[in-house]
C-alpha cells in the first residue's frame, strides 16, 4: 500500500513538470524517478544521518511530495489547466493492460543470478537489518578471495530492494520488470514520433526492444537493467531539450543520468552522455556563452554528484577499491603498453567473441553511420549526431578499457558475458540511431526533428 | 561508390559460366553442410585446421551471393539457369525452415538435445541460415534493381537499413522464443508462480535444501568453517554466496582457519564445521581433519537427517555416509 501510495505521488510530480505529455512517457520518468529516490535517499540518510530505513521507508513519500509541492508553486504557466495529459492513444493503452499482467505476473517471482544472491540483495539484507554498509568490512577477513567484495557496486539496486522487503513484499524482482517497461515506453516515445513509414517504426522497436539477451536482464536482478534504462532515460530528455530549448530537460536529464552512475559506477557510459550534452549546449542554442557555461556547470554538478559521493565513501571507508578505478594517468600509463600487436589481436579476438551476439546491431551501425556520412556534406547538428556521439564515445572507450584490463588482470579475457551486457546499450541506441538517420534520409542538415510538446 | 560497384559486379557477373557458378554454390554449401555436421563427418579429426575451416566458410559467403546474383542476372538466358536458381531458392528456405524448426526442438525439450539426437550444430546451423536469409533479400533486391534499372536501390538507406532490420528480426523471432520458453519452464510451465516457490533459489538446484538444513542447526551468531573456494566446492566454497543465506553467521574459509584461530582460540562461541561432498570432479570430502564433534548431523537426498553425538569425525565417517548433501559438525570445545 505505501508503496502505490509513494509510486502515485511521484506520478502525479511527474505529471505536473512534465505537462501536457504521453502517458507511456509520465508513467516511465515516474517509475524511474521513484527508483532512483528510493535507491538513493535512504542510503544517505542512513550513512551520513543514521536515520533507519524502516523510518525512510514510513516517509519516503515525504521527499516526493515536497518536489510536488515546489513543482504546484513554480508552475511554469500561471493558469491551472484540467487536460494535464495528451489523450492516449490504442497503442499506448494495449503496453499498459499488457504492462498490468505482466506486473502481476511478476511479483512473487524469486530473485536470481549469482551475483545478486550475493551482492546485492545480501546488501539489501545488511540494510534490512540496520545496519551500515561498513559492517561488511569485516567480512572478506577469513576468505580468500573477493577483498572489498561489497564495495565493487553502489548501493543503488540494494537500497531499492530493502525498501521494497521493508514494504511486506518477498521479493523486489518486479521492479526489474518495470525497469524493463520504462525501457520500451521511452523507445515507444522516440520512434513513434518518427516520419517514417509504420512497418519501419514496428521494426525499429521490435530490434531495439526485443532482443533476447535485453530481455533476460528482466529475469535476474543484475545491475545492468536498472542502468540501462536511466541512461536512456537520460538520453531521452537530452534529445527532448533537444528539440525544446527548455532547459530544466536538461536537469531531468542529469538527474537520471546520476542515478546511473549510482547504479555501475565504473561503466563509463557517463562520459559519452557528458561529451554529448557539451556538444548539445554550446552548439545549438543561441543563448550568450554565460548562461550556455551556467547551464553546463550546474549539469555536471548533478550528473557527477552520486559519483562524487560514491567514490569518497568507498575512499573513507576502505581506501579505494583498487585497479578497477585507475586514475587517469595511470589509465595513461598503461594504455600505450597495451597497443602490442599480439596484445592487439588479443583484445581483437576477445571483443569479436563477446560482441559476436550482437554483430548485426554493429553492422546496422556501420551502415546507418555510412549513410549519415555521405548526408553530412553541410554540418547541422541533428538528433542522430547526438546519438552518434553518444554511442560512438562509449564504444571507443569500452575498448580503451578492454586494452587497460588486458594489462592490469591476468582473468581480463575470462569476463565476455560481462562485457557483452555491458555493451547492452548497443541492442537499445543503435536502432535508434539508424531509425533517426533513416528519418533524415541519412541527411544530416535535412533532419525533421521529432516535435515534442 | 555503391553504385559504380554494382555497375562494375553486373558486367562480370554477366559473363560468369554456369558451371562455375554451380561449382561455387556447391562448394560454399558444402563448406557450411560439413560445419553444421561437424561430429558426423568427423570434422574434429583436422582439428588444427578448424581455425581455417571457419574463416573459409564465412570468406565463401561473398562468392555464394555473387554466384546467386549472376545467376539472377542471366536467368533470360536459358532453362537451366532458371532451374539452378528455383533450387538454390528452395535450399534457402529449406535450410532456414530446418533452422527454425530445430531451435523450437531444442526448447521444447533440453539444451542440447538436437546436438546430441541429430548431430546438428545449431549455432553453425544460425549462421547458414543467416547467410540464406541475407543471400535471398539481397538477391531479390538485385533482381528489382537491375529489371528497373536502379542500381542506386542499392544505395537507399531505406532499402540497406531495411535488409538488416529483417535480418536482426529473423534472429529475434528464433531466439526470443526459446529464452521465454526457457522462462516458462524455468517456473513449471506456471504463467503465474505461487509465492509458496518464491524461497527456493531456484537457479541453483539443491542448494537452497542444503543451506536451509545448516540455518536450522546452527544459531544466527556462531561461526563456521567452509570449504575453501575452489572448483571442487563451487558453491560450498563460495563465501559470499553463501553468506546470503547464512548471514549474520561468521564465516571463516578454511584456508584461514588458522589465522582465526590464533585470534579468537580462546573466546567461547559456537563453532561448527560444515561436511560436504565435492560437486564437481572427482568425489573428495570436506574436512580432512579429524574434529571432536559434540555433535554431528548429515541430510541426505530424501530429506533424512542422521543426528550423531560425542563422536570423532575422519574423512572415512564422511566417506562411509556417502552420498548425502551435507552435513553439519557442532566443535566439542
Amino acid at each position: 500500500m505505501r508503496i502505490i501510495f509513494y509510486f502515485l505521488i511521484t506520478f502525479l510530480f511527474s505529471l505536473f513538470i512534465l505537462r501536457k505529455s504521453r502517458l507511456t512517457e509520465v508513467l516511465a520518468t515516474s517509475i524511474l524517478l521513484s527508483i532512483g529516490i528510493a535507491g538513493t535517499i535512504p542510503f544517505l540518510l542512513k550513512e551520513y544521518l543514521s536515520i533507519n530505513y524502516g523510518f525512510t521507508s514510513q516517509y519516503l513519500f515525504f521527499v516526493t511530495l515536497i518536489f510536488l509541492i515546489a513543482a504546484m508553486i513554480f508552475k511554469r504557466d500561471k493558469r491551472w489547466n484540467i487536460d494535464l495529459l495528451e489523450k492516449p492513444n490504442a497503442v499506448e493503452i494495449l503496453l499498459c493492460v499488457v504492462m498490468l499482467l505482466f506486473l502481476i505476473r511478476s511479483i512473487p517471482l524469486p530473485i536470481r543470478g549469482w551475483d545478486s544472491y550475493s551482492l546485492y540483495d545480501l546488501r539489501a539484507k545488511i540494510f534490512l537489518s540496520e545496519e551500515k554498509l561498513s559492517v561488511t568490512k569485516s567480512f572478506s577477513d577469513y576468505d580468500n578471495y573477493n577483498p572489498s567484495y561489497y564495495y565493487s557496486y553502489p548501493p543503488m539496486t540494494s537500497v531499492f530492494h530493502a525498501m521494497v522487503y521493508i514494504s511486506n513484499f518477498q521479493s523486489p524482482m518486479f521492479v526489474y520488470f518495470l525497469l524493463y517497461y520504462s525501457v520500451i515506453f521511452y523507445v515507444y516515445l522516440i520512434v513513434s514520433r518518427l516520419k517514417i513509414n509504420r512497418i519501419f517504426k514496428f521494426g525499429f522497436f521490435a530490434v531495439s526492444c526485443f532482443f533476447p539477451l535485453l530481455v533476460e536482464q528482466m529475469w535476474v536482478a543484475y545491475t545492468n537493467l536498472p542502468f540501462l534504462a536511466f541512461q536512456l532515460a537520460a538520453i531521452y530528455y537530452l534529445l527532448k531539450y533537444f528539440s525544446n530549448k527548455n532547459s530544466y530537460f536538461i536537469l531531468i536529464s542529469a538527474v537520471f543520468g546520476t542515478f546511473s552512475s549510482w547504479t555501475r559506477t565504473l561503466d563509463v557510459n557517463y562520459i559519452g552522455l557528458m561529451i554529448a550534452t557539451f556538444v548539445v549546449i554550446f552548439f545549438t542554442r543561441k543563448k550568450n556563452f554565460f548562461r550556455k557555461s551556467l547551464l553546463f556547470v550546474g549539469y555536471l554538478l548533478i550528473l557527477l554528484s552520486l559519483r562524487w559521493v560514491w567514490f569518497s565513501y568507498v575512499n573513507s571507508s576502505i581506501g579505494g577499491i583498487g585497479e578497477t578505478m585507475p586514475g587517469f594517468m595511470e589509465f595513461l600509463t598503461k594504455v600505450p603498453g597495451a597497443f602490442l600487436l599480439t596484445n592487439i589481436v588479443d583484445v581483437a579476438m576477445f571483443v569479436s567473441f563477446s560482441l559476436g551476439t550482437l554483430k548485426y546491431y554493429l553492422l546496422l551501425f556501420g551502415l546507418a553511420f555510412l549513410f549519415h556520412l555521405r548526408g553530412a556534406g553541410t554540418f547541422k547538428l541533428g538528433k542522430g549526431s547526438i546519438l552518434l556521439i553518444y554511442i560512438a564515445t562509449n564504444f571507443l572507450l569500452s575498448i580503451l578499457g578492454t586494452f587497460y584490463f588486458s594489462q592490469t588482470f591476468y582473468w581480463w579475457d575470462k569476463i565476455g558475458g560481462s562485457f557483452l551486457r555491458s555493451s547492452l546499450y548497443l541492442v537499445i541506441f543503435v536502432p535508434l540511431y539508424a531509425s533517426l538517420i533513416l528519418e533524415g534520409k541519412g541527411e544530416v542538415g535535412n533532419n525533421k526533428l521529432t516535435g515534442t510538446r | 561508390m555503391v553504385v559504380t560497384i554494382t555497375r562494375m559486379k553486373s558486367k562480370i557477373l554477366d559473363k560468369l559460366p554456369l558451371p562455375l557458378i554451380i561449382g561455387l554454390l556447391f562448394l560454399s554449401n558444402l563448406l557450411y553442410l560439413l560445419s553444421v555436421f561437424r561430429e558426423a563427418t568427423q570434422i574434429h579429426f583436422f582439428s588444427v585446421l578448424r581455425g581455417t575451416f571457419a574463416s573459409l566458410t564465412i570468406l565463401s559467403y561473398p562468392f555464394y551471393v555473387a554466384s546467386f546474383t549472376a545467376l539472377l542476372s542471366q536467368l533470360g538466358k536459358d532453362r537451366k539457369y532458371k532451374i539452378t536458381v528455383i533450387f538454390v531458392i528452395l535450399l534457402g528456405v529449406l535450410v532456414i525452415i530446418a533452422n527454425t524448426g530445430l531451435y523450437a526442438l531444442e526448447v521444447a525439450h533440453y539444451p542440447n538435445y538436437v546436438f546430441s539426437r541429430v548431430g546438428v550444430y545449431l549455432p553453425a546451423l544460425m549462421g547458414y541460415s543467416n547467410f540464406q536469409v541475407i543471400m535471398l533479400l539481397s538477391g531479390v533486391l538485385f533482381y528489382f534493381a537491375r529489371k528497373k534499372n536502379t542500381p542506386e536501390l542499392l544505395s537507399k538507406p531505406i532499402v540497406v537499413l531495411g535488409v538488416v532490420i529483417i535480418l536482426i528480426s529473423y534472429q529475434i523471432f528464433i531466439d526470443l522464443p526459446k529464452s521465454l520458453l526457457k522462462e516458462y519452464y524455468f517456473y513449471g510451465k506456471k504463467f503465474f508462480v505461487s509465492t509458496n516457490e518464491v524461497k527456493k533459489l531456484s537457479d541453483l538446484g539443491k542448494f537452497s535444501d542444503k543451506m536451509d538444513f545448516i540455518i536450522g542447526n546452527t544459531e544466527p551468531d556462531s561461526v563456521i568453517i567452509h570449504p575453501t573456494q575452489s572448483n571442487e566446492f563451487a558453491t560450498v566454497g563460495n563465501q559470499p554466496l553463501i553468506r546470503y543465506v547464512l548471514y549474520p553467521r561468521t564465516l571463516v574459509s578454511d584456508s584461514r582457519k588458522d589465522e582465526f584461530f590464533l585470534k579468537y582460540g580462546d573466546t567461547k562461541m559456537n563453532l561448527y564445521s560444515i561436511i560436504a561432498p565435492s560437486e564437481w570432479g572427482d568425489l573428495q570430502f570436506y574436512p580432512k581433519d579429524n574434529i571432536e564433534a559434540e555433535d554431528l548431523k548429515i541430510l541426505f537426498d530424501n530429506g533424512h537427517v542422521s543426528t550423531y553425538t560425542n563422536l570423532k569425525y575422519t574423512e572415512e565417517f564422511a566417506k562411509k555416509e556417502y552420498p548425502f548433501l551435507i552435513g553439519i559438525i557442532r566443535w566439542s570445545r
